[in-house]
Order: C-alpha cells, then sequence, then structure tokens
C-alpha cells in the first residue's frame, strides 16, 4: 500500500493593510502498490486537483461553510458572470498542452462547438465539459 | 462579436504589461499598494491623465483612417481639447507638476495629436485598433501560470504586403535607439499574438512615440522578438508571482518615478507598518 500526502495553501490579502489571511488543506490517501507510474501520477493529479479546487472555492466563498469574504481582492477573484475561473482554464490550457494542442486551435474548437470568441468566454460548465473530452480523448483538435 | 479590454480586464484576475512593468520595473512596493492592498491613490498623476486623452484621440484618428479617411488637422487639435477637457472631468484629482496647468498641456496636446497626423503614412493601411486579447501563460516546459496576459494591440497596420503591431506613446523626451530592444512590452504582446495565431511567423513590433518637444517630434522605433524572450518573461512573472505570494514588495527609494507616485504617505511609513507585523509574527512563531 502506498501513502500520499497532498497539500495545497494559498494565501490572500485581506482589507487590513500589509497582512493577508492563508488558506491550507492537506488529504492522505492510500494506494494500491500494485499501480504503473502512470496510473500513480494520475491518481496524485486528481487528489492534488480535488485538494485545490476546495481550497480556491473556500476562499471565492463556494465552499459548504462559507465564510464571509473579507478581502477586496479575494472577492474580486469569484467570476460572478458564470464564466470558466482561472483555475479551470488554466487545467484545460495544460491538458491542451499536453496534447500539443495551441492556443489557436483551442479557440477555433471553441467557436465553432461554442459560438464564443476564445477559451476565456466559455461557461463554467462548457469548460469543464471541454476538460472532459479533452482528458477522455473525446475530441480531436488539430492546428 | 470580441470583448474589449475593459471586460476582459473585468472578467479575471489577469496580468497586464502595466501591471507587470509596474511590479518589476517601475516599484513592487507601489505595485503591492496599488494592486495588492488597494489603497486609494493620493491623486492622479498628470502623465496618466494626459495620456488618456492622447490615446482617445490617436482612437478616432485610427477610427477613420480604419475607412481610409484622414482627419482634418484642425479637427485632430479639437478632438484632443474635447478629450483633455473631459479627462479632467473623470479625473478631478489631478496633479500637475511645477509650471503646468490645463491650458498649457491642452496645448501641447494640440500640437502633439497634430503632429502625428501629419505623420501618417498614407501608404499603410489599417487593419484593426483597440483588438484586445486575452492569452494564458506558458512557461517553455509547458507549465501554464493561472492567471492569463490581457492586453490591447493600439493598432494593427498593413505595409508592404507585412503586418506590423503598433503602440502610441507620448514622452516628455526623445528615445534612446535600444530602449525599444529591451522593452517588455513588445516581448508581451508579440507573444499574445504568437499564442492567438500559431502561425509561427511573428510581426514586428512599432513604438510610434510622440516627443512632447516645444516642437513635437514623432519617432517610430521598430523591434522584433521571438520564443527566447518569451521563455525569459514568463519566467519573470513566475518570479513575480512568488514574490507576491510571500509578500516581498520593496521601495524603490532611488527611482525615477517617487516624483509622481501617487503613494507616497504609505510609502514613507512602509518600514514602520512592517516592521511591527513582522516582530508579532515572530512572536507567535
Amino acid at each position: 500500500m502506498l501513502k500520499v500526502c497532498t497539500s495545497y495553501s494559498k494565501k490572500v490579502p485581506t482589507d487590513q493593510q500589509y497582512s493577508s489571511q492563508q488558506f491550507h488543506a492537506s488529504v492522505e490517501v492510500e494506494l494500491s502498490d500494485a499501480l504503473s507510474p502512470e496510473q500513480l501520477q494520475e491518481r496524485i493529479h486528481q487528489t492534488f486537483t480535488v485538494v485545490r479546487n476546495t481550497v480556491e472555492s473556500e476562499i471565492n466563498g463556494n465552499g459548504a461553510a462559507t465564510p464571509t469574504p473579507t478581502s477586496r481582492a479575494a472577492g474580486d477573484k469569484t467570476n460572478g458572470n458564470g464564466k470558466a475561473s482561472n483555475a479551470q482554464i488554466k487545467y484545460l490550457t495544460s491538458l491542451a498542452t499536453e496534447q500539443d494542442i495551441r492556443l489557436s486551435a483551442l479557440n477555433a474548437y471553441c467557436k465553432d462547438n461554442y459560438k464564443v470568441e476564445s477559451i476565456y468566454d466559455l461557461t463554467k460548465k462548457q469548460a469543464s465539459e471541454l476538460v472532459d473530452s479533452l482528458k477522455h480523448n473525446k475530441v480531436k483538435i488539430t492546428a | 462579436m470580441s470583448s474589449t479590454l475593459k471586460e476582459l480586464a473585468a472578467d479575471r484576475e489577469h496580468w497586464s504589461y502595466s501591471s507587470l512593468n509596474q511590479f518589476l520595473n517601475i516599484c513592487s512596493l507601489q505595485w503591492a499598494f496599488q494592486r495588492y492592498y488597494r489603497l486609494k491613490p493620493e491623486f492622479v498623476s498628470v502623465n496618466l491623465a494626459f495620456g488618456s486623452a492622447f490615446h482617445r484621440t490617436l482612437e478616432a484618428i485610427s477610427l477613420q483612417r480604419l475607412e481610409s479617411k484622414i482627419v482634418a488637422e484642425k479637427d485632430t487639435r479639437d478632438l484632443f481639447a474635447d478629450f483633455w477637457s473631459r479627462q479632467l472631468q473623470e479625473d478631478p484629482n489631478v496633479r500637475f507638476d511645477e509650471d503646468q496647468d490645463a491650458e498649457k498641456l491642452s496645448e501641447q496636446g494640440r500640437s502633439l495629436v497634430a503632429c502625428y497626423r501629419n505623420s501618417i503614412d498614407p501608404a499603410e493601411e489599417v487593419l484593426s485598433f483597440n483588438q484586445a486579447f486575452c492569452v494564458p501563460l506558458i512557461d517553455q516546459h509547458g507549465m501554464v501560470l493561472e492567471k492569463p496576459l490581457v492586453g490591447e494591440f493600439d493598432l494593427t497596420v498593413k505595409k508592404d504586403a507585412k503586418k506590423v503591431i503598433v503602440d502610441w506613446k507620448s514622452s516628455a523626451t526623445r528615445w534612446n535607439p535600444g530602449k525599444a530592444h529591451k522593452n517588455m512590452q513588445p516581448t508581451l504582446y508579440l507573444y499574445a499574438y504568437d499564442q492567438n495565431n500559431g502561425t509561427g511567423s511573428l510581426p514586428e513590433f512599432r513604438f510610434d512615440v510622440l516627443v512632447k518637444n516645444r516642437t513635437p517630434v514623432f519617432e517610430q522605433h521598430v523591434t522584433k522578438r521571438g520564443p527566447d524572450s518569451f521563455h525569459r518573461m514568463v519566467e519573470k512573472v513566475k518570479l513575480a508571482e512568488s514574490m507576491i505570494a510571500n509578500e516581498h514588495f520593496c521601495p524603490s527609494d532611488e527611482g525615477m518615478f517617487c516624483k509622481s507616485c501617487p503613494f507616497q504617505g504609505a510609502c514613507k511609513s512602509w518600514h514602520r507598518e512592517r516592521s511591527k507585523l513582522i516582530s508579532v509574527a515572530s512572536q507567535a512563531a
């Protein structure tokens, strides 16, 4: 049995001058030692994504026990317009980069399929759908 | 329809040329006061207000150029006077330098835009102006940064079948010939162009500079960039992000921008406030 500890922390500024608030989450999971290096990497990646998204969600005030956002800077990070978050777009772009898909090709795909100018105009749901498609090779995007 | 710079900037946290230039080249503490601690500036820099009116006038000239029209010189001057007057209404807290006032700057601005108008190359075709972009910052190993780069091409022109991206500047002094080659803006903007087009062939980048001499001078500075400068730039952004995460902001006490800095009061007492916090933190640890 393998033990993997994944943690993610982030500091955000508060209203008070020269001060910040730190958000931190840590998760320990047990994995089968029969996993291949690729499977292991994938499981670590999935765990980290969950931890990171949870921390980001807490910062953005979307967690289960929602604290009132005290930081103006942190408050600005929520995309109230329903557009995909920076974290989502980062993940989407990382997947595309791993598959040698350039931004221009990704944007062209979004234009054809979602009628938006660029990946930054996708809604949260559309970005999540596209991430899923890229992860499972459901779409073929060529430059 | 494409988003405007204002829309892109409002949508999400991002990096821009002005933000990176402020952090890396002007003063990281000034950056922090404005963009991290969100202090209210003590005044609006006259250069900022003047630059906005100058920029708006050149946009109006470019709109006409897009339709193959040239604005008359008198109308160009009137446009600046109108935009300048509106700018002063929008920014009532503008602080003028010694021996400057609104009327003197209005006259200077009118001369500058007239000089620009008279320097336009008729062989140059305007392809677009105020074209906003938003692209991810990706390092040489494929690591994607969370905050994208947002910006706007002032003008894109074509001459002799070659595309050129143009940025407008007004300047108090003539530019050193090497300045454009070191400037971060062409690196960021050509990186964005490369990301969005992916053709591998990059256009040239040109600064159209109006120098505020008694008789204004029009200068053009052309430069190029390539992948190596893009990789270097992303490394600098990564370093900036790491400094921000640790709140490592340092005043640039010998910088040439202190005089026009709108956070001079906060800067003067910064070390006293900071030392208090650090001593509390060390006691807690």
